[in-house]
């Protein structure tokens, strides 16, 4: 989806609403979202995010377990690493149900029912997908549904990522034809819904946008033979080093109420806290590089002359302007000495002149 | 003596190919380049760092790359005579039956598992019944502690995913037959997408096999195509163009870096062989992991007899 344009009249209030939610939905505080489902691409992956949460998990001694299909480095900070390859979804389910129950018996303390004691992270569901009935996994397989609501006891939040550009082998004859795509139903299932973008692709395209260009197109839909486009999982910052920079992202959330109620909104995850808020999470459009207009306000000419668009200028330098305060114009004499008295004509006559004393008068 | 960029002059001065970290790097190229000295120069980087290093292709013969190697100053044939290099051959052996090196112990049913074959190529094997190959088929005599060049014979196992992916142990075999070393060895492998296209091997037994191999490798090289048919699948794509992409955007999904080589966008040039892109793959973004980071760029490369060189744009390589 295209980044979203700049509205300022929205903006405030997204500000203090959206952004709060977004950072308690990052923090596991205050808004529940028993399953948060993350998609990405080859154009950026999920890992920040993933190692952002993991982060703020452990901030609030949260136990995170994390089930890996595909990495082989899981991150420091988990407290349990369980390895899925080759294994069928009933052992999964198991193996993650006794990882997790360890800490169910907190549950009796009902204020702190809002936060999870549990994280499980997932690093590719799909990965998941084949091994569940709908995936066409081997005969008498969970189904995908079923296995992801049996872990979801209230003391566990479930942060999957799912790779969006994956294509998925068809199964031939397992399948029903009228079931949904299991990744659609991962999306329909899921309670906070999103979508990473590499910073670099989006501010790009918001450039073109803001220049009525097609907006140039990234990663597979690329360059043909080049499946990664430049800019692919850099991140954005002015200060920071490659490796720090990579940690930020943008992401698109959609997280649904339990009103049914959905906010969307577009955030800007830094790879530093911002100065001002201490705070990882902005907004998009409080982004500077995508909305120019943030910074607007201090550096603007005080005239309030909008010449970006002339190809010479129309402002003085200092020296003219000094320059321009120099000159005296004829009628300040008449101002400061002999005028002001009245309307007389100030007139030296010259020699030409037949000046009559009678006469003439000044 | 060799003029091959290093690894670090194509990832960045930071990133290091470490000797314990499993570090994929996952090459893609098209039609009309050959990723050849990619391997080369991971080779020649390998021995010049004392490691081991083991060599699959199921496009080429030895021969290719021992002449290959020679013309960019890295003799592969003392390095395989110094067990510090193995080549696993997939592709001259690989539909010949090893019946000849053993008797015939037991005759398995022939494989009538249709529902495995889908979107294979209908094999070519021969129709006698043969032995079910064992785990290393090292054909002939009795592998010595080092055999340099090992084959992936197939034989009757074309066409089953199961008994076909235990062909693949070879490359494993090989991977352990080294002696132990502080360091793990590593793996460069080529073709994989003619095994899984020309056996049947469901893409996720290629997957699991990969990181089986990275458990006990160090750095892992795949070289894959990447041209347009084969990444952008349709509705209507057939399964093996499916399970093509399935294999290589996975494997892009976990690599450290992705490194595409492809044809100058402006047509041909003399002097110019191809252009190099290198992006960081999310493998290496893990905060803690330990090799610094890849540098994302795009090179020109010029492959001539003297050795290859990898230029900026503009600066004319010279």
């Amino acid at each position: 989806m295209a980044p979203p344009k700049a509205n300022e009249k929205t903006v405030q209030y997204r500000r203090t609403h959206n952004l709060l939610l977004g950072t308690r939905l990052l923090s596991q505080r205050g808004t529940p979202s028993p399953f948060t489902l993350i998609l990405d691409s080859l154009s950026q992956s999920s890992i920040p995010l993933v190692e952002e949460y993991i982060a703020r998990a452990k901030a609030i001694r949260i136990s995170v377990v994390y089930v890996s299909f595909t990495t082989l480095r899981p991150p420091k900070d988990v407290s349990k690493v369980i390895k899925a390859r080759g294994k069928t979804l009933d052992a999964l389910q198991k193996e993650i149900i006794a990882a997790t129950g360890a800490a169910a018996p907190v549950e009796t303390q009902t204020d702190a029912a809002k936060t999870p004691q549990n994280l499980v992270v997932m690093d590719s569901t799909n990965h998941l997908i084949p091994l569940s009935s709908e995936g066409g996994g081997p005969k008498n397989s969970m189904n995908l549904a079923f296995f992801l609501s049996s872990l979801l006891a209230p003391s566990i939040a479930l942060l999957a990522t799912y790779h969006t550009d994956i294509p998925r082998v068809p199964q031939m004859a397992t399948t029903n034809a009228y079931a949904p795509d299991p990744a659609e139903l991962l999306k329909y299932l899921c309670t906070t819904l999103i979508k990473v973008y590499s910073p670099s692709h989006i501010f790009a395209q918001k450039r073109a946008l803001d220049k009525s260009l097609p907006p140039p197109r990234f990663g597979l839909e690329g360059i043909e033979g080049a499946i990664a486009s430049l800019g692919t999982n850099t991140g954005w910052c002015d200060t920071c080093g490659p490796k720090e920079r990579s940690q930020g992202l943008i992401y698109e959330l959609e997280h649904r109420r339990m009103s049914g109620r959905a906010m969307t909104e577009w955030f800007f995850l830094m790879c530093h806290p911002s100065k001002r808020t201490k705070e990882k999470l902005i907004l998009l459009e409080d982004h500077p590089a995508y909305n120019p207009a943030i910074t607007a306000p201090t550096t603007e000419a005080p005239e309030g002359l909008d010449d970006s668009d002339l190809t010479f200028s129309l402002g003085l330098t200092a020296k003219q302007k000094v320059d321009r305060d120099g000159v005296v114009l004829p009628y300040f004499d008449a101002q400061s000495e002999e005028g002001g008295t009245g309307g007389r004509i100030l007139y030296v006559p010259g020699r030409e002149d037949d000046w009559d004393d009678e006469e003439d008068e000044i | 003596m060799s003029r091959l960029p290093t690894p670090n002059s194509i990832l960045g001065p930071s990133y290091a190919l470490l000797p314990l970290e499993s570090q994929l790097l996952l090459v893609t190229s098209v039609l009309g380049t050959s990723p050849a000295w990619v391997i080369y120069s991971l080779l020649n980087d390998t021995f010049s760092n004392g490691g081991d290093v083991v060599l699959v292709s199921c496009l080429n013969e030895f021969t290719y790359f021992r002449d290959g190697a020679k013309r960019h100053g890295l003799d592969l044939q003392s390095h395989l005579k110094k067990d510090d290099f193995i080549f696993v051959d997939g592709l001259s052996k690989l539909f010949l039956s090893d019946a000849g090196s053993h008797g015939p112990q037991s005759i398995p049913s022939p494989p009538t598992t249709p529902s495995s074959l889908r979107g294979a190529i209908p094999t070519r094997a021969p129709i006698s019944p043969r032995q079910q190959a064992p785990s290393i088929p090292a054909p002939g005599k009795a592998p010595s502690s080092l055999d340099p060049i090992r084959y992936i014979t197939l034989g009757a196992a074309v066409g089953t995913s199961a008994a076909a992916i235990k062909q693949l142990d070879v490359i494993k075999a090989a991977v352990q037959a080294f002696p132990a070393k502080t360091a793990r060895p590593r793996v460069i492998i080529e073709g994989l997408d003619i095994i899984m296209s020309a056996t049947g091997i469901d893409v996720a037994r290629i997957e699991d096999f990969i990181y089986e191999l990275r458990e006990i490798t160090s750095t892992m090289a795949v070289l894959l195509p990447a041209d347009p048919p084969l990444v952008h699948t349709t509705a209507s794509s057939t399964p093996l163009e499916i399970s093509h992409a399935n294999l290589l955007v996975s494997l892009g999904h976990a690599a450290d870096a992705i490194l595409s080589l492809r044809l100058l966008d402006t047509g041909v040039a003399k002097d110019v062989s191809g252009v190099l892109r290198v992006t960081r793959g999310a493998g290496n973004l893990w905060r803690g992991a330990g090799a610094g980071a890849v540098e994302e760029k795009e090179l020109l490369y010029h492959e001539a007899d003297a050795g290859v060189k990898i230029f900026a744009r503009g600066s004319g390589g010279h």
